[in-house]
């Protein structure tokens, strides 16, 4: 028995044409941006009466250059994905360099967790860092299963497999690396950089 | 002569099922899956009611019984209806819009096996300690010291995995629907039961989110020590009412997920055995979108004696009275759709009018908790047992047995006994109303909800007997329909494709389907493309649509039934 | 569903009125769905039915009356919460109600303490000051006023009343646990009169000739006054208070009635008889038991 892995019927249908990917992406990024608001709103809500060091022992400009640093790769991302389409099997370098500098910024992560740690401020240690902990860890394992992906676009791409036939896959994962660069703009804002209400 | 060839062994039937991406095959499992953990759901009801049968009985002990009602609410809840609604959304959807499939089909059997996956690891909490802080599971009971036990993250977990099967389902078939529709099938064409479950989609996107944020924050509190929940009233502690918010912005937006597709089922029975098409159609798609919306500004009428103040208090209790218009319109589409019919009282006509019954019964006590004082008395009391028993139960499950009777010959291509299905109809009906009826009665007379026992005050030892004998006959009535299934599996007569004449697509493909459904398709130029192929001289898209109540829009063969 | 307090009796009328509006729609509904087959049933006529689509209008209409109905009830609804949960804002509690795993326990004025049952004057509203130990509770003396949650580190604050003296059922509604089924309590409302003696009474310790003797010293040989309070003011240990024990309706919750049978049985296996409790088993002779149930019942 074969597994049917393409569903589209040989007629036309109704709705608008074409992969199916990005939209199902998009629906399933709808829903994270729920949980993270939700999360945020109690972090925001829940640090007002927290006790003890807060966002004055973060290190707001270490994280800035690995903030940018994560930001630029979402830039990357976008040659990448031109280059692609242009037909230029060499974007699959572009793709990796995109995953190496989303590695580089968890590895600033675990540096800023480092050194909270060494000052006994871990997840226990007040409603500010339970916060903290929660918000980037939860963005981090976004970001850590973004890579997997990324490396499987990039080595696609070099062997010359990222095909029309696989525009729509592409197009869903440049939207969900896209996404979790954009999360991290709110989160460093709300973590790093305002005092709250 | 023919040369040797080797030939790999077929598939066993079970290896079928496993690895199967077929939406069909994944919706017979979830039904499946979904009536195996309602008979485990079904077992802990009887052993609560057993216990509660007598005052201070001592059948069970309420560490025991503490962990059959919670895994009850989760079982029933999350393992149970939520997976038979999406076993018929599975099914049905592509087969009513005219697809060969849903959008993503590998993703639709993900999403099955980790549901199952989670619903295993719920009952293998077992081993280390049942949950027993209850289906909602408030803070700070669910928190450590007061829940020490395993089983507390097990509930988390399992609810983290099956949360996540939910909304991946939801997902495909939203994009099923938005975009594999067959040719002529605008969105205001769906059949409704499609239509509902589209809705449904939507409202579980932005609900399960809530749960998943709520069930971090307990993880994280439980096992790494966090303080969003935990400390309330120390200095710096963390908040318990934050849970019941969080959980409540899920929670009363599911009792909607778990109640839109049988709505759906019950606006395609309905009609069909009416013989004629639901009334009002706009107004019953209309309506399920507004309470989409307002399903979330409801929830705190779930914390209306937290104490939370007037102005809260007041704008939740005004919104929730609110809520209850576009859902007793649809009640008054399907009283309305019977008038003028011609009723044919088959078995899944007689589950869909029972549910019109006991769902409006429960919609009339949900009424009294919008209104703040009532709720003050009512709430946490055997009352609200009561209540959202008759909208879960007489409501969705008696719908999902309705679509039982009615959808088992499409699935399975033989009809189900009509007289054990009567049968086990008047049990199923007795049964269901003698356990809950009296429940109101108790929760009057000030008998608190979730309790292992209960002293020998006068009428509560009486009244709690009569529910839990009733509890005996309900069982009896379900036990009956699972052999009913079981017996015409194999010997029920044989179907055809359309044994109820029925106007949908799902009712254009054989019985059961071929693999990818249809080969082709009749012209859809309305709501009912059958009825139009049958009456080619008096197509819907022919008729005018509003004000068809008497004069001119009467055929001659309508006038036997005049 | 019998109230026994103007706080709960608008509760009970507005109950009946939303109840008959509510049995009203449902017969309708009803007897609309049964008339309707009944004139409708199929009976071997050939074809189908008028294909009736809607009636926009009738919608329209049921809508209205609905609407109609609904704002009624909201209206009537808001008077009532406000008749039956009147402001707290800016008085004094006059007592606290402390709720624990699995008990209540009251402190009054005065310095009087009670255990599984609290006092309260007959004949006007008297304001509690709900606080949790532990979880969430929530105290629902049904007879007497609405329920409202006990939530740690939020500061409730509940107005109940007698209409008249008696002794009035109450149970703790939201679930806390193995024994939420017996936090049970008593409101024992009195003449104003007996109220303030039943305080004064209760403020001083129990009467001297049981504090001393045998069963005395066993209770604090064995270490009892670590969990409860006997005589000393307002130090909320982990158990109920026990200072007029003696004096009091209730065992542990409700489970039992306070008698020396029922005392004994408690004391001989507190966890046979509420499976789940705080209250350790100790090894007593038949004696020791005795001792210790004659000194409990002598602290009136």
């Amino acid at each position: 028995m074969t597994v049917q892995a393409d569903p589209r019927p040989p007629y036309p249908t109704r709705g608008v044409a074409g992969p199916t990917n990005p939209l199902g992406m998009a629906v399933f990024l709808a829903t994270d941006v729920v949980t993270f608001t939700l999360l945020l709103v109690a972090h925001v809500y829940l640090r007002r009466t927290s006790v003890g060091p807060g966002q004055g022992a973060l290190s707001v400009g270490q994280e800035l250059w690995f903030s940018l640093l994560l930001w630029a790769s979402s830039g990357m991302l976008v040659l990448a994905d031109r280059l692609s389409r242009g037909g230029n099997r060499q974007a699959g370098w572009l793709y990796l360099l995109t995953a190496l500098m989303g590695a580089g910024f968890l590895a600033g992560q675990g540096l800023e967790y480092a050194h909270l740690a060494s000052q006994g401020l871990a997840v226990d240690r007040n409603l500010f860092f339970t916060g903290f902990y929660t918000l980037t860890g939860l963005h981090g394992l976004h970001i850590l299963a973004g890579l997997p992906m990324l490396v499987a676009l990039g080595t696609l791409a070099l062997r010359g497999g990222l095909t029309a036939k696989r525009a729509g896959a592409q197009a869903a994962l440049s939207l969900y690396w896209h996404f979790v660069d954009a999360v991290w703009v709110v989160l460093f804002l709300v973590l790093y950089l305002w005092k709250g209400p | 002569m023919s040369a040797v060839t080797r030939t790999a062994a077929p598939p066993s039937a079970l290896w079928k099922v496993l690895a199967s991406t077929d939406h069909k095959s994944i919706g017979l499992t979830y039904l499946g899956v979904g009536a195996l953990f309602f008979l485990l759901g079904g077992v802990e009801a009887l052993f609560m009611r057993t216990q509660l049968a007598v005052p201070n009985n001592t059948f069970l002990l309420p560490q025991t019984y503490n962990a059959v009602f919670t895994l009850h609410g989760t079982t029933m809840i999350f393992l149970a209806v939520m997976p038979m609604l999406f076993g018929f959304s599975n099914y049905l959807l592509p087969l009513q819009i005219g697809a060969r499939e849903v959008a993503f089909p590998r993703l639709n059997a993900f999403s099955l096996w980790i549901t199952v996956f989670g619903g295993l690891l719920m009952y293998l909490s077992a081993f280390v300690g049942l949950p027993n802080a209850g289906w909602f599971s408030y803070a700070p009971l669910s928190e450590r010291p007061f829940s020490m036990s395993l089983g507390q993250d097990f509930w988390a977990v399992s609810l983290l995995l099956v949360g996540v099967g939910s909304s991946l389902t939801a997902l495909n078939l939203l994009v099923t629907t938005l975009r594999y529709r067959a040719p002529g099938m605008a969105l205001r064409q769906l059949p409704l039961f499609t239509w509902m479950v589209f809705v449904n989609s939507v409202i579980i996107l932005f609900a399960i989110p809530a749960l998943n944020a709520a069930l971090l924050m307990l993880e994280v509190d439980r096992a790494l020590h966090g303080l969003f929940f935990s400390g309330a009233g120390t200095v710096g502690g963390g908040s318990a009412v934050l849970w019941q918010h969080y959980f409540w912005l899920f929670g009363h937006p599911e009792v909607y997920i778990m109640i839109l597709p049988a709505w759906g089922i019950i606006s395609e029975v309905i009609p069909t055995f009416s013989r004629k098409p639901i009334f009002g159609y706009d107004f019953v798609a209309g309506s399920t979108v507004a309470i989409a919306f307002l399903s979330f500004a409801v929830y705190a009428h779930h914390m209306f004696a937290v104490g939370l103040g007037w102005p809260v208090n007041l704008a939740f209790s005004a919104s929730t009275m609110i809520i209850a218009i576009p859902t007793g319109i649809k009640v008054f589409n399907w009283v309305a759709t019977l008038w003028k019919g011609s009723i044919r009282l088959t078995v899944p006509m007689m589950y869909a009018i029972a549910f019109l019954v006991q769902f409006t019964l429960g919609g009339v006590s949900g009424v009294s908790f919008a209104a703040l004082p009532l709720d003050w008395e009512t709430t946490d009391s055997y009352y609200v047992v009561a209540h959202f028993h008759y909208v879960l139960m007489g409501g969705t499950l008696f719908a999902l047995l309705s679509g039982l009777h009615f959808y088992f010959p499409k699935m399975v291509g033989r009809m189900m006994s009509d007289t054990l299905g009567k049968v086990s109809f008047w049990f199923t009906v007795l049964g269901f109303n003698g356990v809950f009826l009296v429940q109101h009665a108790l929760g009057f007379m000030g008998m608190p909800r979730r309790v292992y026992t209960y002293p020998d005050l006068p009428g509560w030892g009486a009244l709690n007997l009569i529910s839990s004998l009733s509890a005996g006959v309900l069982a009896l009535g379900l036990t009956l329909t699972l052999w009913n299934i079981v017996r015409s599996w194999r010997h029920g007569q044989i179907a055809g494709d359309n044994p109820w004449r029925a106007w949908t697509l799902e009712w254009w493909a054989s019985s059961p389907p071929a693999e990818h459904n249809f080969t082709a398709l009749p012209p859809i130029r309305s709501r009912r493309p059958l009825w139009d192929l049958y009456h080619p001289d008096d197509a819907d898209y022919n008729r005018p649509r509003r004000h068809d109540k008497e004069n001119g829009a009467i055929r001659p063969e309508e006038s036997d039934h005049a | 569903m019998s109230p026994a307090s103007p706080l709960a009796a608008p509760i009970t009328t507005l109950m009946w009125v939303t109840l008959a509006l509510g049995l009203l729609v449902f017969l309708v509904v009803v007897g609309a769905i049964f008339l309707f087959i009944r004139r409708h049933l199929h009976r071997g006529a050939q074809g189908e039915p008028p294909q009736v689509f809607g009636n926009a209008p009738d919608e329209l209409w049921w809508m209205g009356a609905a609407v109609v109905v609904l704002a009624v009830i909201f209206t009537l609804s808001v008077r009532v919460a406000a008749q039956s949960s009147p402001s707290t804002e800016g008085q004094t509690p006059e007592l606290t109600v402390t709720a624990r795993q699995w008990f209540w326990q009251a402190s009054y004025p005065g310095g009087a303490v009670s255990a599984n049952e609290i006092h309260i004057p007959a004949g006007r509203r008297v304001l509690i000051a709900l606080e949790s130990g532990d979880v969430i509770h929530d105290f629902w003396a049904y007879r007497l006023g609405r329920k409202l949650d006990v939530i740690p580190g939020q500061h409730n604050r509940l107005w109940i009343e007698a209409s008249t003296p008696g002794v009035y059922q109450g149970a703790c509604a939201e679930y806390c646990g193995t024994q939420h089924a017996w936090m049970r309590f008593v409101v024992v409302a009195q003449t104003p009169a007996d109220y303030r003696n039943w305080l004064a009474r209760t403020a001083r310790p129990a009467e001297e000739s049981a504090q001393s003797g045998a069963g005395a010293r066993l209770f604090t040989r064995l270490g009892c006054p670590v969990c409860h309070a006997v005589g000393a003011s307002s130090a909320q240990k982990v158990g109920p208070d026990l200072t007029h024990f003696g004096s009091r309706r209730l065992i542990a919750g409700g489970v039992l009635s306070n008698t020396p049978q029922h005392l004994r049985r408690w004391l001989t296996d507190p966890d046979r008889v509420k499976p789940g409790t705080r209250m350790p088993q100790y090894p007593l002779t038949n004696a020791e038991l005795t001792e210790l149930t004659t000194y409990l019942e002598a602290l009136k």
